[in-house]
């Protein structure tokens, strides 16, 4: 049996970036990057979604009209009655949009993806998922390999898709990182998350980049690298790779994963186009493998 | 059996199929801290009680109450996680072993202390240097989020000071609130630990039932708090 060629999409923004910065990246996803599908939406600050809504919904215009499938995201923890009436909205759509908070369930009548901010860790689970009408999941990223594998054996005709590049989202809080490193309160925040486009690196006391602060989300420092075989991805049911938008040149990620994916590269040719992109940190991969997410793991031959 | 704790999805469903009769409790790793997560776990799988993320203030707790149908109960001593629970993976992201994957948080096997020159005492996980203490300092438990980290040349607890969760003198205000039972942490604990807090916390309500003040007990327990030091957390409004 030939499986479909496996996919590239491109995940929702997760930074703050300004309207223009906005809108000239998508205009440059729809021209030049070979992704098929592309989520737009905020799903880490509510505060940042009235600033940045007209950008994003010229971005879908734009997108769609250059042939691509647009996805709206919604946020991952609703903290205000504005954030929970923007997910209720959101629900209520009748388009396939893509839900982070188990809250965008309440009234969701029509098929629905399940973003990788869900808690979604077996089979069972995601069988229940399906079972409400979610045909795609887009896995949590402590999930191995493996367990995406017996997700995928257990719930035939689910699409998977994997983070494949970008720094991970590790963590959501009710509280505001970028604002208390500024002695900032959350409330009076003044966005000040939109000097950092990719995070604000944390390191350890030994100088060691660990983490990334993201307003109320906080980020790996390593940047994730999907660097398995085409073949063995496929055989973990994984219909599409996920790029997760940086600073770092995206069209040309997605069109080293897609010569991967194609098997014109290998992987340690990826390897050396991505690093050679300059990714915010260290490539790292250790969750598809089953080991501590920061590290980077080889496989063996 | 009075009741069954669940976090998963999958374990709602079958726990909903199988044993329609089973009294249901959300635990706080299923992140339902919104009045429509919640009423989503109550609706479809029938779940009596909802464990409240340590993110929630009093005050939130209290909206949240007015606008739900299901019992809660909220976290009172213990550690004091300042990410929404079961939305966190910063331990797995280091260790390989996380709350969600594996029920633990910066597990004890990737602890490590090491000694600097001049006596000077690092606390690690998995190898990452997460605090430093003078010589004769106490040491404490490298939690993650506890860490003390550089950003932009400025060394800070950014996520939140090596301090613990003690809510005993809010009992009050969380009962005022609606708040049904409350919770002491009791994994990864000894279990003279848990005996010391939960009689404590005994007394306190019993104190409380009596029409006392249940914050004058609270001396009874700062020297379990993690460094001795303690916070009410989220559940003060100051926090965010």
């Amino acid at each position: 049996m030939t499986r479909p060629a496996i996919g590239l999409t491109l995940g929702p923004l997760l930074f703050h970036w300004s309207p223009a910065r906005i809108g000239d990246f998508y205009a440059r996803v729809a021209d030049e990057a070979p992704v098929e599908r592309v989520y737009l939406g905020e799903v880490v600050c509510g505060k940042r979604a009235p600033l940045v809504a007209h950008a994003l919904a010229e971005a879908a215009e734009r997108l769609a009209a250059a042939g691509k499938e647009v996805v709206w995201s919604g946020l991952g923890l609703p903290a205000t009655v504005r954030d929970r009436g923007a997910i209720a909205a959101l629900a209520a759509t009748p388009e396939l949009v893509e839900v982070n908070d188990i809250s965008g369930l309440l009234d969701r009548d029509a098929p629905f993806v399940a973003g990788p901010l869900l808690n979604v860790y077996n089979e069972a689970a995601a069988q229940e998922l399906a079972d409400r009408g979610c045909v795609r999941l887009c896995a949590n990223v402590e999930l191995s390999l493996d367990a995406v594998r017996a997700i995928s054996r257990a719930c035939p005709g689910l699409e998977i898709e994997i983070l494949a590049f970008g720094r991970l989202p590790l963590a959501l809080s009710g509280r505001c990182y970028h604002a208390r490193h500024h002695g900032l309160h959350k409330d009076a925040c003044r966005f000040v998350c939109e000097r950092d486009p990719d995070g604000l690196r944390l390191s350890t006391l030994e100088g060691r980049g660990f983490l990334a602060v993201n307003g109320v989300q906080t980020l790996s420092d390593g940047v994730q690298l999907a660097d398995v075989e085409p073949a063995v991805l496929a055989d973990a049911g994984v219909t599409a790779l996920r790029l997760s938008p940086h600073g770092t040149d995206m069209a040309a990620v997605a069109r080293a994963f897609r010569d991967f994916l194609d098997g014109g590269i290998g992987r340690a040719e990826l390897r050396r186009q991505v690093e050679g992109l300059g990714p915010p940190g260290p490539l790292v991969n250790g969750y598809l493998r089953g080991a501590a997410g920061m590290a980077s793991v080889e496989d063996r031959p | 059996m009075d009741a069954v704790i669940v976090a998963d999805l999958g374990v709602l469903a079958y726990a909903r199929r199988a044993w329609p009769g089973l009294r249901l409790h959300l635990s706080v790793q299923a992140a339902a801290g919104s009045p429509e997560a919640i009423a989503f776990y109550a609706r479809e799988y029938g779940v009596k009680r909802v464990v409240l993320p340590r993110v929630l203030s009093v005050g939130e707790i209290a909206a949240l109450m007015r606008e739900i149908e299901v019992e809660t109960e909220a976290f009172v001593f213990g550690g004091l996680c300042v990410m929404a629970e079961g939305r966190c993976a910063l331990s797995s992201y280091a260790t390989g072993r996380s709350p969600n994957l594996s029920g633990v948080c910066s597990p004890p096997e990737a602890v490590t202390y090491t000694e600097e020159e001049g006596g000077a005492m690092t606390s690690r996980l998995a190898g990452l240097a997460l605090d430093r203490y003078a010589p004769g300092e106490p040491t404490g438990y490298p939690t993650l989020c506890k860490g003390r980290f550089e950003v932009a040349g400025a060394l800070s607890y950014l996520f939140e000071d090596p301090v613990s969760l003690n809510a005993i003198g809010l009992l009050t205000e969380l009962r005022r609130a609606g708040v049904t039972a409350v919770k002491v942490e009791g994994r990864q604990r000894g279990k003279a630990y848990v005996a010391r807090v939960a009689s404590t916390f005994r007394k306190a309500i019993d104190l409380l039932e009596r029409g006392g003040d249940p914050s004058a007990l609270s001396a009874e327990l700062t020297h379990l708090a993690e460094g001795g030091r303690e916070t009410a957390g989220a559940y003060r409004k100051t926090w965010r």
